[in-house]
């Protein structure tokens, strides 16, 4: 029989983790009120409508008195669009969503807010990557008081990073070196936008934290020893493994692997949300856009869902996210909206940062059924023409 | 040739193709295809010698030459107003596709005389040491949509929100003028690290670095711009900045984009959306208005429904193109700016705002 102390087995315990405890923690996962509700447009209803979720999980409770930290999603670049429509009606979180949210929690008593990105590819002022993507960032920082705003891809103002360990070890990452802006507060936002995701099958509150890792470190010039704090570039070391971040952070758990991007890039976001807890969930729904994240992504399209999602626990507020959507939040890898990936909500989940069984979610608002837009169907019948009509993309040369 | 004509060699405009993988588009420093331009060349050529037309000669590349270049090339310098000296391939033969394009350019000789609308100059005697980092410069600045004024020693400063110098050591007289424009309210951004710091007794104790730089004030959202920068130490005079580098400027584009960001994209007069393959030029219109001349430079009609978004408040939009009809197209307003959705158009189109 094998013989070892109590604390032998405590320092062994990620090793075992994999086997035993992940599955353990997700059957007794956290679990918190999701609140939802109809909101057609980003008009004069906006403000009531996300009001009247924030009422129904106390947030003056959270925020009061705190620093509040809010990532929003501005992913890909701020001069492509879905066609004519405008970034913030398909790819981006709203800036009314961004500004009537920073109203409300500065209402609620928020002592100070920071909204927080990781603006792409780029290490520019966030103020300056908005008005880029021909937004009034002004409008956020006068909606309450004491508002700033940082692009988290480098050190920023502290010029130093603060580092996360992933409990019990992390998937792919122990830790994580992020902006000192994500240790800073005390109540953190994310503050998604609800989008299927070509590589991680959708992209919601957990996933917008992808955007939390500085380029400096993680991105494509990421410096070798020390981070690069002129940085250009994405992440792709996370979606293909192909270098580490800079040796001044921590690197993998182990040589990658597994390079499958769906293997690697739900992993990765679930040490990200179990390594920097997200305090409150916020999905913004009213527009949005169907096939994927962002307008690089082949046959996507504008949507209306018209759906606001809050929660305190992101696992949670995803799965709700997700079956408003038409997914199956229990659904893993094979499985719409993972065929090709494994799920970030199940991985979360083992990590114990809350669950996604919707029979442990209480759900306070309309049902879910009077919400629901389907974004499964289309996906079904997009991905058959996709697959049918499976030519080599059209290249920028002329032909 | 003529006297009054100015031969410069210029590049092959267009995407550049990949010396290591074949057919494919090489990339610039933010991902967007990479583009050879003749244009800030041509606008450089007229600064230096206003009197003089420009004519741009390209050498061909050794590769299969395609129909729509021939007009995306003509384009490319006539937008600054300048002529690409004709090179066709020995199998040409979309000579009607050719004629309109001539014809074209020929019908606007007004265009030729309009004036770069522009907040941003770049000073420069364009000669020297500094004058391939200052050419790049004019390159790269084009490449980001942002249109710009030349301007050279001697010249008066005209009505700008921001300046780049970029030479090394100006004279006493120079720097006064560029003191006066930053203590006017202007952001003036230094190349030379070294602005100001080698030339002591010419420095006035007056000058603005002699001052404490700007500390963190925040405000970056705010109109008067950022107050703080990780590469360049900023000075306060007056109502205006003055922006040094800390180091010496290695990377053109890096220097090019810190320069916007200096100046704010909030004063950036035309903003794009899926025009990653375009290049861009704005003048005023002799009469009122502007004129927003764009460069497909994929030479196909491409379904990227490209957004223009011009500052200013304009009740027209007219586009002008090579063997069409001019076509009023609606104005979205959008703050104090008209934005237009323009329709597929091959290698070139003009958009009239008045």
């Amino acid at each position: 029989m094998y013989n070892c102390s109590r604390r032998q087995l405590l320092l062994a315990a990620p090793a075992f983790v994999p086997f035993f405890g992940r599955r353990a923690k997700a059957a007794t996962a956290p679990v918190s009120r999701v609140a939802v509700t109809a909101c057609q447009s980003y008009g004069a209803a906006l403000v009531p409508a996300l009001d009247g979720l924030f009422d129904r999980l106390d947030i003056g409770r959270l925020v009061n008195g705190k620093t509040v930290a809010i990532k929003i999603n501005m992913t890909g670049s701020p001069n492509s669009r879905v066609g004519y429509v405008p970034l913030e009606d398909t790819v981006y979180s709203h800036p009314r969503v961004i500004g009537a949210v920073v109203y409300l929690l500065g209402r609620a008593g928020a002592r100070r807010i920071r909204v927080l990105e990781g603006a792409f590819d780029r290490s520019e002022p966030l103020e300056e990557f908005m008005l880029e993507a021909g937004w009034e960032p002004l409008d956020i920082l006068n909606a309450a008081p004491r508002v700033e705003m940082e692009n988290t891809n480098i050190a920023g103002a502290a010029r130093r990073y603060h580092r996360f360990q992933t409990p019990s070890g992390g998937h792919i990452f122990p830790g994580f070196d992020l902006n000192h802006s994500f240790a800073d507060c005390d109540v953190f936002v994310s503050l998604a936008k609800l989008k299927e995701h070509a590589t991680a099958g959708v992209t919601l509150s957990m996933k917008n934290c992808f955007g939390s890792t500085p380029i400096s470190i993680y991105g494509d010039s990421a410096g070798v020893e020390e981070p690069n704090e002129a940085p250009r570039g994405g992440r792709g070391m996370f979606h293909d493994g192909g270098r580490q971040p800079s040796r001044s952070a921590p690197g993998e758990n182990g040589p990658a692997a597994n390079l499958d991007p769906g293997y690697r890039v739900p992993r990765i976001v679930a040490d990200i949300v179990a390594s920097r807890p997200i305090d409150l969930a916020i999905i913004d729904g009213v527009r949005s856009m169907a096939g994927g994240e962002g307008s690089w992504i082949p046959g996507v399209a504008p949507v209306r869902p018209g759906v606001l999602v809050a929660g305190l626990n992101p696992v949670s507020t995803d799965a709700v996210g997700m079956a408003l959507m038409g997914f199956d939040p229990m659904a893993d890898r094979g499985t719409p909206p993972f065929e090709e990936s494994d799920s970030t909500l199940r991985l979360a989940e083992e990590l114990g940062v809350g669950t996604r069984d919707l029979s442990r979610i209480e759900v306070a608002g309309p049902r879910i059924d009077q919400l629901r837009f389907d974004f499964a169907g289309p996906r079904k019948l997009r991905r058959a023409r996709l697959q049918a009509d499976a030519r080599p993309q059209r290249s920028l040369l002329p032909s | 040739m003529p006297v009054d004509v100015k031969i410069v060699d210029g590049e092959w405009p267009g995407l550049r193709l990949s010396r290591t993988s074949g057919e494919a588009v090489d990339a610039g420093p933010t991902g967007a295809p990479w583009i050879d331009s003749n244009t800030w060349r041509v606008q450089l050529e007229r600064a230096l010698a206003p009197n003089k037309r420009v004519w741009v000669r390209s050498k061909v590349p050794d590769r299969v030459i395609l129909a729509a270049e021939i007009p995306v090339a003509i384009a490319d310098a006539a937008v600054a107003g300048g002529q690409w000296i004709i090179t066709l391939p020995a199998d040409f033969q979309s000579w009607a596709q050719l004629g309109e394009t001539l014809r074209f350019f020929a019908a606007h000789p007004d265009w030729l005389a309009a004036e770069t609308k522009a907040v941003l100059g770049v000073l420069s005697s364009f000669t020297g040491p500094k004058q391939a980092m200052a050419s790049e410069v004019l390159n790269l600045t084009a490449r980001m949509h942002q249109p710009y004024r030349i301007l050279l020693p001697g010249q008066p400063i005209p009505d700008l929100r921001a300046v780049i110098y970029a030479d090394s050591k100006p004279t006493p007289e120079l720097r006064a003028t560029l003191e006066n424009f930053v203590r006017k309210g202007g952001l003036l951004v230094a190349m030379d690290n070294t602005w100001g710091l080698d030339e002591g007794s010419s420095v006035g104790t007056d000058s603005i670095e002699h001052s404490a730089p700007i500390s963190d004030t925040g405000g970056n959202g705010s109109e008067t711009g950022l107050q703080t920068h990780p590469r360049f130490t900023l000075y306060k005079a007056g109502l205006g900045r003055l922006a040094i580098p800390k180091k010496a400027v290695v990377d053109p584009f890096q220097f090019a984009s810190d320069a916007q960001t200096l100046m704010s994209h909030r004063w950036d007069l035309v903003t794009f959306w899926n025009a990653s393959a375009y290049g861009s030029h704005l003048t005023e219109l002799p009469r009122d208005g502007v004129l927003l001349h764009l460069v497909n430079y994929t030479g196909v009609a491409d379904a990227n429904q490209v957004t223009a978004r011009v500052r200013g408040e304009y009740q027209r939009a007219v586009l002008r193109q090579p063997g069409h009809a001019p076509q009023n197209l609606p104005i979205q307003t959008v703050g104090r700016a008209a934005e237009v959705y323009l329709p597929e158009f091959v290698s070139y189109a003009g958009l009239e705002l008045s």
